[in-house]
């Protein structure tokens, strides 16, 4: 039976590759017009001024890259321990259902909500501003995802430690740590990846002067250059496409 | 409280800005901002293509994703399919919205293949599937971006509730091919991913960077038609936008209620 469904699977493998194959094409493009299903004329001068650093496409890179890494560090780092806090209080179910209001909103709105102090403060416009904004937008995502890890099987190891003697540091160090290694970088993954795919609130809280990649992609194509734009999209594309590799061939297997 | 008082403090400045309390052009306290938004159909119009474009985009990205994992589960577990069904998870929306637009507009990738092939003989021939009344390309990046994450939550629904073993034994008790399907494998299937498919409701529902690209001008899903009045030089209009946005807000809570008081996010969580 499986041989007859085979031009569908292919069809849709092949559809699920499209961008993958589409968007460095027309990164190393300078014309195509239609109706040209073939470029006509190709060039890898996009990439060398990228790699140069003479565009403005590097700088978005690096404030991309710093943004996103701060974001899931900070937003690992409290998630893990707020979330233990909150597993093992009597009114989690309230606590957790609290944790999904900014989680549901939409970033923009958000971000629109928050524009006011931030102006106020002086941190709109500003990377800080925008990578507090983003904390404040997935840490309760982290405290969602870590508070279904902490269970009695872990209480009973934390007290187990305790009995033998261990200090709260040890069991932090020795137990909880090597046990939730998985999970972690779970946590950290996900939000580098939310973070770097982000625009509404970066583009609200930034007023327009913090340029990740995301904002470039708009910037590009407002300016209706396609090329350009879609070297923006390869950038993007590339640290996530990796880290489902990490993920699949080293830590998730 | 982290995450809930910069939450709280936003909307009460909002409210604030929507009754006329505080702002550029505030006057003292008005109803006038509210009673716009319940007398104009711009507000009910996004609402309702909000809901729309957020309902058609989940159910066809659901219904897709279980009929792969019912036909063709062997094929998700090893070989290229496996691989590929993981690769859109990597697409940013921005970059999705910008992919749609070189594959789907009047001069994109599938018009250029049409007219090759001779199914089209002009560039006006080829369907308007972006800045579309029906918002089809809005709906298709939804599905594109939203389908293959679902195909891997109901694929370990499949595994971790061993549906294989539980139609194998419905097929010893005399049930037949369509009634393990109906009976067995698409209520579990279903139950399980709920709360996926719910969230994902909320985050198409409030999505922005998609119809900001492939959307019109009206009408507009409700983050657009927020962020349209807010970032206008016209100031009259920046109350509206908060009436909006609070509206959007006490719709999201609501439904949170409803989740919660169902236990319908519990399976998320987990």
């Amino acid at each position: 039976m499986q041989p007859r469904f085979k031009p569908f699977i292919s069809l849709l493998i092949l559809a699920l590759a499209l961008p993958f194959f589409l968007l460095p094409l027309l990164s190393l493009v300078t014309q195509y017009r239609f109706p040209q299903l073939w470029p006509e004329q190709f060039t890898t001068q996009h990439w060398v001024d990228l790699f140069g650093l003479q565009s403005g496409l590097s700088e978005s890179a690096i404030t991309s890259t710093i943004l996103a890494l701060s974001v899931a560090a900070f937003v690992t780092v409290l998630g893990f321990i707020t979330s233990r806090h909150v597993a093992y209080h009597p009114k989690k179910e309230k606590l957790l259902l609290l944790a999904y209001l900014p989680f549901i909103l939409s970033p923009v709105i958000f971000g629109a909500f928050l524009l006011y102090y931030f102006i106020a403060i002086g941190l709109a416009g500003k990377l800080i501003g925008v990578v507090i904004a983003q904390v404040i937008l997935l840490y309760p995502f982290s405290v969602i995802l870590f508070s279904s890890f902490w269970d009695q099987r872990l209480k009973s190891f934390e007290d187990l430690t305790a009995t033998l003697g261990g200090s709260q540091y040890q069991t932090f160090t020795r137990v909880l740590l090597p046990v939730s290694k998985n999970i972690i970088l779970l946590c950290f993954f996900q939000t580098f990846l939310l973070s770097w795919f982000e625009y509404g609130l970066t583009s609200v809280i930034g007023i327009g002067k913090v340029e990740t990649l995301t904002m470039e992609v708009f910037f590009y194509v407002g300016e209706a250059n396609v090329y350009f734009a879609a070297l923006a999209s390869c950038l993007l594309i590339l640290p996530p496409v990796l880290l489902l590799y990490i993920n699949k061939r080293f830590v998730f297997r | 409280m982290v995450a809930v008082l910069p939450l709280f403090l936003g909307l009460v400045y909002a409210i604030l800005y929507s009754f006329g309390g505080v702002g550029a052009l505030a006057n003292g306290f008005t109803l006038k901002h509210w009673t716009w938004a319940f007398s104009s159909n711009e507000i009910l119009d996004s609402i309702g293509y909000s809901v729309y474009v957020a309902f058609v985009a989940i159910t066809i990205s659901a219904c897709l994703a279980m009929l792969l994992v019912i036909k063709y589960s062997a094929r998700l577990n090893a070989g290229p399919l496996s691989f590929s069904i993981y690769l859109p998870l990597a697409i940013p929306p921005a970059v999705a919205a910008f992919f749609s637009f070189q594959l789907l507009s009047g001069g994109g990738f599938l018009a250029r293949l049409f007219y090759q092939t001779g199914i089209i003989d002009s560039i006006e021939a080829f369907p308007d599937l972006i800045n579309d009344a029906y918002g089809v390309g809005i709906i298709l990046t939804h599905v594109m971006l939203a389908f293959p994450f679902f195909t891997l939550v109901y694929l370990n629904i499949y595994r971790s509730k061993k549906v294989d073993e539980l139609a194998q034994l419905a097929e010893t008790l005399g049930a037949k091919t369509q009634q393990i399907r109906s009976k067995v494998i698409i209520p579990i299937l279903i139950k399980g991913g709920l709360a996926t498919n719910l969230l994902f409701f909320v985050f198409v529902l409030g999505s922005y960077e998609i119809p900001l690209l492939l959307g019109r001008q009206s009408p507009q899903m409700m983050s657009i038609l927020t962020m349209r009045k807010l970032e206008r030089f016209d100031l009259a209009t920046i109350p509206q936008a908060y009436v909006i946005a609070l509206i959007y807000t006490v719709m999201m809570v609501s439904f949170l209620g409803f989740a919660y008081k169902r236990k319908l996010l519990k399976s998320y969580a987990a």
